[in-house]
Formats: structure tokens, C-alpha cells, sequence
């Protein structure tokens, strides 16, 4: 199994509010420190026209860990390449792949929040066709060879992608699922990798692995291409009553302030005690897995003698931005949860 | 006088692109090191014979390595991107780079560059003007709703009689959660650049058209490696007369150039180390339908290229620099066709030698 280290998107929240500059910086550090405790590749997030700066653009900070360490995997969870123009995108992972000598890893995902597709000009309801156009161009672009495409959202006529990527035929390509079983099916067909979001309960999860596994059978895919990733949230100490402190320093703010603010949660008023009562965030908060490491192995047994799974990804990384904290707990699971599973 | 590097990836099409982009990283890193200002890299789309290199990547590469050197697009074709993304991309790179970019922005020349994004290119230096109108408005204010010919941001900006306005403040102010399910009528692009209200914004004057679109946005300009020394002057002679129309100063500005310049123990050297690849540079110019002037050495070397021990490369620079009036020299020295260890080389003398002669 691999272990995947995620998510960073130099955020200023209100909650714990930094420069973004210092953001910027210490990501570069997170990401040698995860590198030197054995996690197998280290994610980043965008989002844009955010009010607390998330980043919008991945590549080039990708690009200064690629050049800082040397062989942990960098990945994008996820580009939304639903808002963007799929020729630039290849474009900018072509350069990142070859600079990184071939270490990248392609989360994509159509984008949701209404401010972006407004900001972008781009119509929202058709976004997963958008999408799935956009992947199927990219894939042409990153063979290197000359093509042209004439969509429905896109034009490319005789155009040659150099460089191409690295890695041939292309880095892997991963998509965000939601909870609906259209886009795991959508996922499937297209024979992209699926990758579980983090507030999903286990049936949810094993439903729509199912639907996916399916699609792609049903589409020609070969088994070996159909991987699946889950990710979720951790908070892992020593001791328990420790994780839970964590939690409650560090995760369930970050959920009051982001789920809501997302609009998860659409009739939220601001009261801690109440949003936490709500079925949505009831969800997310019995999705993450808190505890201590023998308790983390437990949980992500439980999900994968249910459904098996070859990637996982623990988002330790919750905006507090508290180094020493954050550094001892992926310790603590580089060295005592992932060993188990290898 | 400052001094600074200059990639522009001519040639380079067909080449180890792996080799190639290790090599400009070990360079930029060594320039930073050896106390080069600034270095810029031209931003090739789709245009034959060039790698369509993505330079926000290379910047990124060398901003957690390099210290002191400012890094930037030499430029950037931003008519072929949604200029929100221009604005994004530059913003995080400042971050990254704790505040050390240059935007150097151009109208862009090649009509495949065009073709490739399905962008008419007669309509270049319209969108090229909304573009750099919506950087610097995007920058200059929080929120805003921007009503371009070409770009609605956000959609509902359509809905606008004026080309632009920022968000009208209103009591109480609506935390974010308050406003999902609100209409979008105004934007905030996050995060922010360091340097504020935004980074040095470089007018690249292959045309001279766009120096007046410059002077009119208060923005400096940036003659590129193409044009002939007395072609510089020319275009510094009308940046400073349309800003004294404007009742202002060229001295106000920085002043920055970019010359083919390599430096070796004697002028033959230089010449023997260096002469044929810049000549094939050139040739490549021609075959671009960019340069009409005869390649020959003799030729160049009277009018484009900067060869020669550091007593020789120093004073050409200073007569140039005099004639000009430019404050600040970005030194294309790793044409293809140079070994990379003669390219260092050259970088070392140059900044033993004349970096420092220039500065006082």
C-alpha cells in the first residue's frame, strides 16, 4: 500500500490566521520532512477566489519541493481542471514531470463551488463533460505526438505538446469522487484512478467502488488500472486523550470554518455546539480516524478487509500550522501505521 | 547598472528536455550565487523550433534554492490565458519567491501561438491591453467586477454599464458562509502578491507600438535579445518622450535590456567559444520570419552581440548603457550550441569582472 501525504493549501483561515508568504516557505519544509520519514508522495490542494488565500495555482510550488527533495511523489489533490484550459495545464505538468524526473502524480476534479465557475465564465451544469473532455485532451497532449481535437468545449488543431511528461505514457491520473454513483461511474469509464474524498462513510465508500470497478470492467479497462485511493482525516498521538485534543484544537475547526464556509452546510448560523450537531458534519466527523497508531491500523483495517484498496492518504494537515505538532504526528504514522501495511 | 540572466529556449525543440532544463536550473542558481540580479525567461508558445517550456515551474524550481535573484516571464503571452489565472499564477509565484517577481508581459508575436489556443490573432493587442488593464485592477483592489470585451469577471459583470468596478462597501460585511447562495458579483483573486500593489510589470517592445501602451499603465519596458543596439535606443527615446508628454520621467523607472552577451579570457575566445551559436540563433530568427538582417559575424557583432574579454564586454555596456540610458542588462549567454561548463564559465567572469565594474 502506498501512503500518500496531503493536503496543503497554504491557507490563511480565521482561525489561525499567517502570512502567506511564511505558508509558502514551511510547505517546502513539510514536504522534506515527509520525505525523510517515508511517506510515498506529498499532495496539494486548489481552490480559488478564496478569502483566506488558497492556493490557486499548484504547479510551481510543486515544482520548488521537486527541486528540494528527491523522491518523494508530488501530487495535486485536486487540479480542477473543470475551470481551465486542459493544453495549458498539460503544459505546466509536462515541465513539472521532467524537472521532478517523472515524480508526478495527476488528481484531477471537475470543481463544485459556484464562485469559480462564475469567476472562470464557465457554465456549471455542464462541468463534468467539461471535465472529462479536458482529461481525454490532456492525455493526447502528454503523448507528445501532434494532434488536434474538436470538441464540445475545446479546439486544438495540429498542435505537439514538448516537452512531454516524463513518464510515458503519462503521469498517473487520478479523480476526486463525490458521493454520487454517476461520477463513479463516470470515473470508471473514463479508466482514471478513483480517489475517495475524506467525510464519506465506509457502505458509501464499498457502494461506489463497486459502481466504479464495474464501469470500468464494462468499459474494457484493465483491473490493474482501476486503483482506488481513500483519504482521510487523522489525528494520531500516543495516547488517545491526546488525539482528541488535537482534534479538537486543530480538526474541528478547521471544519466549523470550511465546511461551512464551502457551503456544506448551508443554514449554519455561526454556533459551534449546533453545527457540530448537524447530520453533515456527524458525517465527516465519523469518517476521520483518531487515535493512536494501533487504533489509526485498526480503522484502515476495518475499511479494507471491507474493500481493498491500494492507496491511502492521511490528511494530517489541518491549517493549524503548528510545525513541531504536525511533524510528530506524520512521524508517529510513518513510523508506526504505514510499516504495518508494507 | 544592474545585471541579470535571460533564457529564451531558441533552438531548442528536439533536444533532452530533461538535460536541457537541468542545466538553466543549475545555471540560475549559480547566477544567484555569483550575484546576479535579476533572470528572466521567455515564455514560448507552440512557436516552431522552441520547447513550449512552462516557466512558472522553472521559477518555482529555483525560488526554494536561490536567495537574492528576482526571477520573472520575459514575455508572457497573457491574451492566450483567462487573465485571472495571469493574476493567480504571478501572485503565488511572488509568495514563493518572498516577493522577488517580474511580470514581463508581450503581445506575442507568432500566429501558431494563437492557433494553438483558438484565439484570433488579429485581436492581440485588444485582449493583451484587457489583460494587463485586469492585472493591474485585480491588484489595485479588493473585490471587483471587471466588464471587458473579452473578459467577464465574474460572469455577472456583464450586467455593468462601465468597464469596471470594485465592491461597494456595505454595512454589515458578510462573512463568507453569509454569502453562499448570494449572487457573484464581485471577486476577490487571493492570495494577494508580497510586493504590493503588485510586482514590477515589464512591456516586452518587440513591436513599438507597445511602448505607448506601457507609458499610458505606468509600466517599464523591456526591449528583447532580438533587436539591433541603435533598434534599444530607438525604443528608449520614445518610452522617454511619450512620458515627458505625460509629465513624467524615464528616471522614475527601472530601465532593463536584453543583449546577447559572453565573456572569455580574450575576444577570439569568445568568439570561437560562442560566435557560431549565436550566429545560428540568428539564422533561427530569420527562419522565423523575425529577423531580417544579415547573419553574418561581422554583421552581428557590430550590432546585436556583446563578445569579448571582460575589459571589452565592459565598455560596449557602458557605451550602451550611455546612449540608452538603461539601468539595468539581462544577459542572454546559454544560446543551444554553447557547453553548458563554457556558459558557467562565463558567468563567472562576468561577475568577477564586470558585475561588479558596472555597479560603481
Amino acid at each position: 500500500m502506498e501512503f500518500w501525504l496531503g493536503l496543503y493549501g497554504m491557507q490563511s483561515p480565521r482561525v489561525h490566521p499567517r502570512a502567506w508568504s511564511g505558508l509558502y516557505n514551511e510547505v517546502v519544509e513539510h514536504a522534506e520532512f515527509a520525505e525523510s520519514v517515508g511517506f510515498d508522495s506529498f499532495w496539494l490542494t486548489e481552490h480559488h477566489f478564496w478569502y483566506d488565500g488558497y492556493c490557486p495555482d499548484l504547479y510551481p510550488v510543486l515544482a520548488t519541493i521537486a527541486r528540494r527533495t528527491s523522491k518523494i511523489g508530488i501530487g495535486t489533490g485536486a487540479s480542477l481542471l473543470g475551470l481551465h484550459d486542459p493544453l495549458r495545464e498539460a503544459q505546466q505538468i509536462a515541465t513539472l514531470d521532467v524537472i521532478s524526473n517523472g515524480r508526478v502524480i495527476l488528481g484531477l476534479a471537475p470543481g463544485y463551488r459556484p464562485e469559480e465557475f462564475e469567476g472562470f465564465d464557465i457554465e456549471k451544469k455542464v462541468r463534468g463533460k467539461r471535465f472529462y473532455e479536458g482529461a481525454e485532451v490532456m492525455k493526447k497532449a502528454f503523448s507528445g505526438d501532434r494532434f488536434s481535437h474538436h470538441g464540445e468545449f475545446f479546439r486544438y488543431d495540429d498542435v505537439c505538446l514538448e516537452p512531454a511528461p516524463l513518464q510515458r505514457p503519462h503521469p498517473p491520473m487520478w479523480v476526486g469522487a463525490n458521493r454520487s454513483h454517476q461520477q463513479a461511474r463516470n470515473i470508471g469509464r473514463a479508466g482514471l484512478g478513483f480517489w475517495e474524498g475524506p467525510s464519506m462513510s465506509i457502505e458509501t465508500f464499498a457502494e461506489n467502488v463497486e459502481v466504479f470497478k464495474q464501469a470500468g470492467r464494462d468499459a474494457g479497462h484493465a483491473e490493474e488500472d482501476l486503483k482506488v485511493g481513500l483519504f482521510r482525516d487523522i489525528c494520531i498521538a500516543d495516547t488517545a486523550e491526546e488525539a482528541l485534543q488535537i482534534m479538537d484544537e486543530d480538526l474541528l475547526p478547521m471544519y466549523e470554518e470550511q465546511y461551512v464556509a464551502y457551503g456544506y452546510v448551508p443554514e449554519a448560523t455561526g454556533n459551534r455546539r449546533e453545527m457540530l450537531a448537524h447530520p453533515v458534519f456527524k458525517e465527516i466527523i465519523d469518517a476521520s480516524m483518531v487515535g493512536t497508531p494501533a487504533q489509526i491500523i485498526r480503522k484502515i483495517e476495518r475499511y479494507r478487509n471491507r474493500v481493498p484498496f491500494d492507496h491511502f492518504m492521511p490528511r494530517i494537515m489541518h491549517m493549524s500550522q503548528k510545525k513541531e505538532r504536525l511533524f510528530r504526528q506524520m512521524e508517529l504514522f510513518a513510523r508506526e501505521v504505514v510499516p504495518y501495511f508494507k | 547598472m544592474r545585471t541579470g540572466l535571460y533564457f529564451g529556449w531558441e533552438g531548442t525543440a528536439g533536444n533532452d528536455a530533461q538535460a536541457l532544463l537541468g542545466q538553466v536550473l543549475d545555471q540560475v542558481e549559480l547566477g544567484d550565487h555569483l550575484g546576479f540580479d535579476t533572470c528572466l525567461f521567455a515564455e514560448p508558445q507552440f512557436e516552431h523550433g522552441r520547447m513550449s517550456v512552462s516557466v512558472p515551474e522553472i521559477i518555482g524550481a529555483v525560488a526554494g534554492t536561490t536567495h537574492g535573484i528576482r526571477l520573472g516571464s520575459a514575455n508572457r503571452v497573457i491574451a492566450l490565458q483567462h487573465p485571472a489565472r495571469v493574476v493567480e499564477n504571478y501572485a503565488v509565484l511572488d509568495q514563493l519567491t518572498n516577493g522577488r517577481i517580474v511580470c514581463g508581459v508581450g503581445v506575442g508575436q507568432h500566429e501558431s501561438s494563437f492557433a494553438a489556443y483558438d484565439t484570433p490573432f488579429d485581436e492581440r493587442f485588444a485582449r493583451f491591453e484587457e489583460a494587463l488593464d485586469f492585472m493591474r485592477q485585480a491588484w489595485s483592489y479588493d473585490a471587483i467586477a471587471f466588464n471587458g470585451e473579452f473578459t467577464k469577471f465574474p460572469r455577472s459583470a456583464a450586467r455593468l454599464e462601465q468597464a469596471f468596478e470594485s465592491e461597494p462597501y456595505t454595512k454589515p460585511y458578510l462573512l463568507p458562509w453569509q454569502r453562499v447562495g448570494k449572487p457573484v458579483n464581485h471577486l476577490a483573486i487571493t492570495p494577494r502578491p508580497l510586493q504590493l500593489p503588485y510586482p514590477p510589470i515589464w512591456v516586452d517592445v518587440t513591436d513599438p507600438v507597445t511602448t505607448t501602451t506601457a507609458v499610458q499603465r505606468g509600466c517599464a519596458i523591456l526591449p528583447p535579445a532580438i533587436l539591433s543596439h541603435d533598434a534599444v535606443i530607438d525604443r528608449y527615446q520614445r518610452f522617454g518622450a511619450a512620458l515627458a508628454d505625460a509629465g513624467r520621467s524615464a528616471e522614475e523607472f527601472e530601465r532593463p535590456l536584453v543583449r546577447n552577451v559572453f565573456v572569455a579570457a580574450s575576444r577570439e575566445a569568445a568568439i570561437s567559444l560562442a560566435g557560431e551559436a549565436f550566429q545560428a540563433l540568428f539564422r533561427d530568427h530569420t527562419a522565423q520570419g523575425e529577423f531580417a538582417d544579415p547573419c553574418s559575424l561581422e554583421y552581428l557583432t557590430e550590432h546585436h552581440l556583446i563578445l569579448g574579454d571582460p575589459d571589452d564586454v565592459f565598455d560596449q555596456l557602458k557605451t550602451l548603457q550611455q546612449k540608452a540610458g538603461v539601468n539595468h542588462v539581462l544577459c542572454r549567454m546559454a544560446p543551444p550550441g554553447i557547453a553548458h561548463l563554457d556558459v558557467l564559465a562565463s558567468m563567472r567572469l562576468f561577475a568577477g569582472e564586470v558585475i561588479t565594474r558596472l555597479r560603481s
